[in-house]
């Protein structure tokens, strides 16, 4: 017999693949990322001395010509499109795991395969099929010009709607699966029992089911905001290429703009505020210390 | 549990805080299946009334269904004279101690005692001193501050009970409340329970399976088998005058004798049994000659050995003796039939009555009881 402790001295040695994959691929670009930023763009593209923060004050909105708002504002619009998209995601995954928790088990089978098939198809081709879907002419198209939505002759693509559209279509079962794995297996006789205590029906979501599907919705919500803020791809093609985000912005720099330190920054002070927000999240749900 | 502060006591009883619920032709059906079909069932106000039967004989569903927590698919509802199917569970003068108990998890237990009344918007300052006096009633009060899930299942239970009591319920519904415990705890908790309603005056609904714990806390019992009421008596009175074949098997042990009605005189008839002829009282029913009946004869009434032997007396020969400590059970047979007698063992001479001996068995007229079926 093992103990767990002789157990876990010999499981480190089967972690050793991934870890070497995790700090190969992962956490060395990463330092590599991070010490470029602190250095100065080339006269022909790539990186020199001297060591400096200039990229980091650029981007904070010192520029040449006095304070440009440029940068914190594409950074803070990235913020509201992956909040955005998670708290729409979140509207819409509330009912529909409900709704296939309540389902018989065949039934549910088939709704969860169902919610999952967006996965087989290539993110490109589906914000494709959406520009078809809502572009001028279409039938979605025509039939919002006739409740007056939009002009008529005017499609819903491109623009905000498009896009959040898109984002919701594609980010939507990441938050779905989570949420629907706390849905499932909630224990509605608390809810029975808020109300038998006097409990409304939202105080008995509040109470009751809430805090046991909780844990699914924050998992669910991490699972779409991070992606999300830094997705570019989606608002290009549905929003019209009209707006920077964090994700082309940054890409921009590496690519058109050959500015590899100024692209470092970029992509650091993305990941430290994306960090700084799982920490606020861990932190606001930690374990609350019960008094005997 | 401790007294109530003598203030408290004396309001609730003027109060007369239980009321009274009376249900007609309820009938509740999942599919096929009819849980509940057609009952009918009139309970006191503040009596301790106990549905008993065997699982799936649709005493919960009858209770969920006087909860709000389920419908009734026909049938009505009042609770002190005032319509109830309508309305919803959350609006209903009734409280429930679930079986799970079903406390809140992430709730201290002050928070789930407070539960209700913080629905019921009820300011901080009224709340407080009321889930005190409710905590304090069954014992939780040093508890106040823990997770459900650093409690005993007593402790849980008690948690679950002051959660209800503390809303004042016109009527409390126990589902199975002590179901989940130990032996010696379940018997302790019926007698807090049972002397908790008496000082709250509180209607007490009480499901159970447990024949033992119906009898000694309810005043009375409701016997249910197959979606319906098949008696509602005291608990004495379903023991010694059962209904029909289920009630007398169902409470306590019984001899069940078939025979065939050959005379009456008066209210005494005549029954032609295996056992031979046996004299019963009739009782109320009008039983015409050669309809078919059963007797039924709780073990201990039937007497061994008489000193005078009396007209349903019968030699029969003694099978087995099982000492079990205050009493004997023996098994005896008379003409291929088996019976079932039981003796204090105090009245047992040594060595006088033992396997194989003949004996003269005696069932007493006023013993007998005749069943329905």
């Amino acid at each position: 017999m093992h103990t767990a402790a002789q157990r876990q001295d010999k499981g480190w040695w089967f972690g050793v693949p991934g870890i070497g994959w995790l700090g190969m691929f992962l956490v060395l670009p990463l330092l590599a990322i991070f010490a470029v930023s602190f250095l100065t763009r080339g006269e022909y593209g790539g990186y020199g001395l001297p060591v400096t923060i200039e990229n980091y004050r650029r981007l904070a909105g010192w520029g040449e010509l006095g304070f440009d708002p440029l940068y914190p504002v594409i950074l803070g619009r990235s913020l509201a499109l992956g909040f955005g998209t998670a708290v729409l995601c979140f509207l819409l995954a509330v009912p529909l795991t409900f709704f296939v928790a309540g389902l018989n088990e065949r039934r549910r089978l088939v709704a969860l395969t169902l919610v999952m098939v967006p996965f087989w198809t290539n993110l490109l081709v589906r914000t494709y099929a959406w520009q078809l879907l809502l572009g001028p002419g279409s039938g979605l198209s025509e039939a919002a010009s006739t409740v007056g939505f939009i002009d008529a002759g005017e499609g819903l693509y491109p623009s905000w709607f498009a896009v959040a559209v898109g984002m919701v279509a594609d980010f939507l079962p990441f938050f779905a699966l989570p949420l629907y794995a706390s849905v499932e297996k909630l224990d509605w006789t608390l809810a029975e029992a808020a109300a038998d205590l006097g409990a409304n029906r939202w105080q008995v979501f509040r109470h009751a089911v809430w805090p046991q599907i909780r844990p699914g919705a924050v998992a669910g919500f991490i699972l779409v905001f991070l992606p999300a803020t830094g997705q570019f791809v989606i608002p290009d093609l549905l929003g019209g290429a009209k707006t920077a985000l964090l994700g082309n912005a940054i890409q921009q720099q590496f690519g058109q703009s050959r500015d590899w330190p100024f692209g470092s920054a970029m992509a650091c002070v993305g990941l430290v505020i994306m960090g700084v927000g799982l920490f606020l999240q861990r932190w606001l749900n930690r374990p609350k210390e019960v008094a005997p | 549990m401790q007294q109530v502060p003598e203030a408290t006591a004396s309001r609730k009883s003027s109060d007369h805080l239980g009321a009274g619920i009376e249900g007609v032709g309820l009938v509740r059906a999942f599919g096929a299946f009819r849980a509940l079909d057609g009952v009918s069932v009139s309970i006191r106000p503040g009596e301790f009334f106990s549905i008993l039967g065997p699982s799936g004989c649709g005493k919960t569903t009858l209770l969920r269904v006087i909860a709000g927590l389920d419908s009734a698919d026909a049938g009505s509802l009042s609770i002190d004279g005032e319509e109830m199917l309508a309305i919803p569970a959350n609006k209903r003068p009734v409280n429930t101690v679930f079986q799970s108990y079903a406390l809140f998890p992430h709730l201290t237990v002050r928070d789930n005692v407070s539960f209700g009344l913080r629905m019921k918007g009820l300011s901080p300052g009224e709340v407080a001193p009321r889930v005190e006096r409710a905590m304090e009633l069954v014992e939780i009060g040093p508890m106040a501050g823990r997770k459900p899930a650093q409690l005993s299942g007593g402790q849980k239970q008690r948690v679950a009970l002051a959660r209800a009591i503390v809303n004042e319920p016109r009527v409390l519904l126990l589902d199975e409340p002590l179901a989940a415990l130990d032996l010696r705890l379940r018997r302790q908790l019926q007698t807090e329970l049972r002397s908790l309603q008496r000082r709250l005056g509180m209607t007490f609904v009480h499901v159970t399976h447990d024949q033992e714990e119906a009898l000694a806390m309810s005043d009375r019992i409701a016997v249910m088998n197959a979606g319906r009421i098949v008696q509602v008596a005291s608990g004495r009175e379903l023991y010694e005058r059962p209904k029909n074949r289920f009630v007398a098997q169902f409470l306590g042990a019984c001899n069940l004798i078939p025979g065939t009605v050959t005379a009456r005189a008066g209210n005494v008839l005549t029954v032609a049994t295996n056992v031979g002829p046996l004299e019963v009282r009739a009782g109320h029913g009008t039983l015409p000659a050669s309809s078919q009946v059963t007797l039924a004869i709780r073990p201990e009434r039937v007497r061994l050995n008489p000193e005078v032997p009396g007209r349903n007396s019968f030699s029969a020969e003694l099978r087995d003796a099982m000492f079990t400590g205050a009493e004997t059970q023996f098994t005896l047979s008379v003409a291929e039939m088996a019976l079932r007698a039981v003796l204090a063992s105090e009245s047992v001479g040594a060595g006088s009555l033992r396997p194989g001996s003949a004996v003269v068995v005696d069932l007493p007229a006023s013993a007998l009881i005749v069943l329905e079926d």
